[in-house]
């Protein structure tokens, strides 16, 4: 009965020794996280979520003339066209730090520097994240949604964009003091 | 049956089914090349060229020059599988030279030579059967002089593993004109895989100093980097 104890200790230790090393191998060089999946999930969204924990008033209004494209800058507009779920407000933080909430119907725009952004886009908890190189002079669409699994948040075409936002109208905020 | 787990097969089984679930599935397909990129020189910065022996020789005469014609076309292939999920935008990725490009008689752009793509856009595969993009443009490559020349991606994959890219995704790539490539993949992380080949062509007329040609390739040119590259990816 010894033995046979000894034998499976053995079989557990060279069993799951392969597993252990694989695992350290694949955790090496934190320099470099952008080589599995989680590793760069977790870098995203260290870059991309901030402030999203704080409260915020959200108001809609009707939009004005659309903001011109600066030349040394890149417009983003961030829709978010459907009605479901819109009790829920999807933020959109980048590069940590909120720059607009969308509820249902409505969008809002931000002005960014050119090069790399990294997106966050929360509803209840749940984020969806975007890393974008910007250019300058550009203006770029992003759809924010409320899917059953979370949010999403994407590039979408300037065409089917601007049929949406047509309808839709200009979100504010403010943080609750 | 104490007989039977003393038997060595028995304990390989018993290992054997202990090991599997320890291993992380995704290291079942392609093992090490994305555990090991740490060590790819495909996701650091250019290095800038090591000045080199001719560079201290005497100015060369104005009839030494060379021109690397604008449309050029450069075949390039990836030396590492790229997906939406692990890479962010903003990040370098290299692609080696096919095949060799030379100007008269002059050996301008090596076999092997690193030319260098910027991730422009990275979304990783969603909820609910959302998929991925993945965009990059293809900016330079190194000539044997160690000099830069600029690329433009005009045309779409060609060989290699196109698993996952749609006939849709792989127009909008060709048809985008600006240097972009763009993938579309429905429900799943957009990919592309090692060793997919591509052809980018030189953006504009590039005057090349022949004497420098001639001169040893730094150890920073792209053929080093590549074989290196290589022996880790395997």
């Amino acid at each position: 009965m010894r033995i046979s104890l000894a034998a499976i200790l053995a079989a557990v230790v060279l069993g799951l020794l392969p597993g252990m090393l694989l695992t350290a191998a694949m955790a090496s060089n934190p320099q470099e996280p952008g080589r599995s999946k989680k590793n760069t999930k977790k870098q995203l969204e260290a870059m991309a979520c901030g402030e999203l924990d704080r409260k915020y008033t959200v108001r809609t209004r009707d939009a004005g003339p659309e903001p011109p494209v600066p030349t040394d800058k890149a417009l983003v507009y961030v829709i978010r066209w459907e009605n479901a779920d819109t009790l829920n407000p999807a933020k959109l933080a980048v590069d940590r730090k909120v720059v607009g909430i969308n509820k249902g119907k409505a969008y809002f725009t931000a002005t960014l520097e050119p090069g790399p952004h990294y997106f966050c886009s929360e509803i209840l908890g749940d984020v969806s994240l975007l890393s974008l190189v910007l250019e300058a002079g550009k203006t770029y669409y992003l759809q924010q949604r409320s899917l059953t699994m979370g949010p999403w948040l994407g590039v979408v075409g300037e065409q089917k964009a601007k049929q949406k936002l047509a309808k839709c109208k200009l979100s504010t905020f403010e943080e609750k003091k | 049956m104490r007989r039977d787990l003393l038997q060595p097969y028995s304990i390989a089984v018993l290992a054997l089914a202990i090991c599997l679930p320890c291993i992380p599935p995704e290291l079942y397909g392609f093992p090490f090349t994305l555990q090991t990129q740490s060590q790819d020189p495909s996701s650091n910065p250019p290095q800038p060229p090591l000045p080199q022996a001719a560079e201290s020789k005497a100015e060369p005469a104005p009839d030494s020059k060379l021109i690397l014609k604008a449309g050029t076309p450069v075949r390039l292939r990836f030396l590492r599988r790229i997906s939406s999920s692990n890479v962010i935008a903003g990040e370098k990725v290299n692609l080696e030279v096919v095949e060799d490009i030379s100007v008269g008689d002059s050996l301008v752009i090596a076999k092997s030579s690193l030319a260098q793509a910027t991730v422009t856009e990275a979304l990783p595969k969603g909820a609910m059967g959302q998929g991925g993009d993945l965009e990059f443009k293809i900016e330079t490559v190194r000539l044997t002089g160690g000099q830069l020349a600029p690329l433009r991606f005009v045309q779409d994959l060609k060989g290699g593993n196109r698993k996952g890219v749609t006939p849709t995704g792989a127009v909008l790539g060709a048809l985008t004109g600006a240097g972009y490539l763009v993938y579309y993949v429905s429900g799943k992380d957009a990919v592309v895989q090692k060793g997919t080949e591509v052809t980018a062509y030189v953006d504009q007329d590039v005057l090349i100093d022949s004497s420098k040609l001639a001169a040893p390739p730094p150890r920073e040119n792209g053929r080093l980097e590549t074989k290196k590259d290589e022996g880790v990816a395997r």
